[in-house]
């Protein structure tokens, strides 16, 4: 029935509708430090069985094949593409990027994230009041990892690529050491929640998170001086938006047709 | 009763049916792995050999007539869709012939067989660390129909012949088969295909390679799914019309013809 073909085309227009939701998002965080892109994947819904394969006909004949008509698409779930961003260098100490897998951990309140943990790629930090590493935003997320930057040390303030992190201290031959900057893998990154800022967390999809020494076995080194830019690629986005907006004129097309043939049906008797 | 009445109306009920496949094509125009549909209509016998009442005197106009259309099973054309790069190297798409194992979608299903094919290759680790598929984490299999379980965190790398390698060292390698008789396949959605257990049985490697870092668009071509649907709608038109002639010449059957002065 013409029934089915317009919720086809119907269920078309709203994936398709989302697949727009999705990269317009997207093509918004174009410039946001440590964002990554994500995609809504497509997939076909049901098929309602009209004949089985095998049904006989009246010759006794076996058919090798079943009738069967789809029932559109749906949106099967959106994926975070986790590929590393292009570093950018800014020469700023406290902006920090993550070369390979790991995200840095911050401290937010316990009804954001689980054990009140987040987990960003975004290594733009400052320094607050207190000298304490905190995200570059209006909530001033600190690092779960501590450092507090005594006063008059900021300029000489270095991370290296194990997240070690020293100042030189006016009087000392040697430079300080203030603490370690650790960061964290997750076995399925694409089942971290997205909740804004920038920020990721843990839901039992993602696994728990695994904390490591940067630099060692599987965790990307940290660089200083660098954030990572958006890995969002413009024309890539934009090539989908055309398809995208293709596809949904295509699918209002067939709801146009579909009506056409309620319509004349509906005016079978005259 | 008027025979071409019901000729048109099956011409009515089977170009809806074809407009409901086209618009379940252009609904997956832009589904990853996904194969359209393709109708296929054939020709009603006429009542007498339907009936097999081949001894019986007939009207032989009207058995040069036939009884109208019917809708034929329909089948999926599994022509290669586009291969386009994605850069992440979990999506893999097969160029070629085959189709990826995955276990589950529903055990024990109406055929029994517990395994499905597809070739949406968009993958994923699950939180056990399994390689699954992304949309519905069903677990991919590797040659021997085990899931893939991976070092957490270690970075992979998937080659041409679906060798996964972790740390230099080759740890499974990705089932891809294809099975003699493909139409023994039966879409059961999320871009799965199930087939009966002896078809599953008569599997074989396929000859495809595995494109790491792509996907596989839809094999519908949007511009012959449009036609498709439109044309329908034609048809739907001009078996009504002939629906509304044949009721035409009944009314003057009945009020002209037969009026009694």
């Amino acid at each position: 029935m013409a029934i089915t073909a317009l919720q086809s085309a119907a269920s078309g227009l709203s994936a398709l509708n989302t697949s727009l939701d999705v990269l317009a998002n997207n093509l918004a965080n174009v410039n946001t430090a440590g964002f990554k892109s994500s995609r809504a994947n497509f997939q076909d819904l049901l098929y309602v069985e009209k004949a089985q394969p095998g049904n006989q006909n009246a010759n006794g004949d076996e058919s090798p094949t079943g009738l069967y008509v789809g029932l559109g698409v749906k949106v099967s779930g959106t994926q975070v593409d986790f590929t590393q961003g292009v570093p950018v260098r800014t020469d700023t100490p406290t902006d920090l990027a993550i070369s390979g897998l790991g995200f840095f951990r911050v401290k937010v309140q316990d009804s954001v994230g689980n054990g009140g943990f987040a987990y960003t790629r975004n290594g733009q930090f400052t320094l607050n009041s207190d000298g304490q590493l905190v995200m570059v935003n209006d909530q001033g997320r600190r690092l779960a990892d501590d450092i507090t930057v005594p006063q008059g040390a900021r300029d000489s303030f270095k991370v290296n690529a194990n997240g070690k992190v020293t100042v030189d201290v006016p009087g000392q031959s040697q430079p300080q050491d203030i603490g370690e900057i650790q960061t964290v893998v997750f076995i399925n990154p694409t089942g971290l929640k997205q909740v804004g800022e920038n920020l990721f967390v843990e839901t039992g999809a993602s696994g728990p998170p695994v904390l490591g020494t940067p630099g060692t076995e599987n965790f990307g080194e940290i660089l200083q001086g660098v954030y990572e830019a958006s890995n969002v690629d413009p024309t890539r986005e934009l090539i989908e938006l055309i398809r995208t907006q293709r596809a949904f004129e295509m699918n209002s097309q067939t709801i146009r047709a579909a009506d056409q043939n309620l319509q004349t049906i509906a005016q079978l008797r005259r | 009763m008027n025979y071409g009445l019901m000729v048109s109306a099956s011409g009515v009920l089977t170009s809806l049916y074809r407009q409901d496949v086209a618009a379940n094509n252009l609904a997956n125009v832009d589904t990853v792995g996904f194969k359209p549909d393709a109708v296929a209509t054939r020709q009603r016998d006429s009542a007498r050999v339907e009936d097999g009442l081949l001894s019986m005197p007939s009207n032989r106009l009207l058995e040069r007539l036939g009884g109208g259309v019917l809708m034929a099973p329909n089948q999926t054309r599994f022509t290669q869709g586009a291969i386009e790069k994605t850069g992440n190297e979990l999506d893999l798409a097969i160029n070629g012939d085959g189709f990826f194992v995955v276990s589950g979608g529903g055990a024990g299903g109406p055929d029994g067989g517990r395994l499905r094919l597809t070739r949406d290759g968009r993958m994923t680790i699950d939180a056990r660390g399994r390689l699954v598929l992304a949309g519905e984490g069903l677990p991919v299999l590797d040659t021997s129909d085990r899931p893939i379980t991976v070092n957490p965190g270690a970075a992979l790398k998937i080659n041409g012949d679906g060798t996964v390698m972790q740390n230099g060292a080759a740890i499974a390698k990705i089932q891809v088969t294809d099975i003699p008789d493909r139409r023994a396949l039966r879409k059961v959605g999320a871009g799965l295909f199930a087939a009966s257990e002896g078809a599953i049985a008569a599997r074989a490697p396929a000859t495809g390679t595995i494109a790491p870092g792509a996907i596989e668009r839809s094999g519908v071509d949007p511009i012959r799914a449009m036609m498709d649907v439109s044309n329908a709608t034609q048809d739907v038109t001009a078996n009504a019309r002939m629906v509304q002639l044949h009721d035409d010449l009944m009314n003057r059957a009945i009020n002209t013809l037969g009026r009694v002065t």
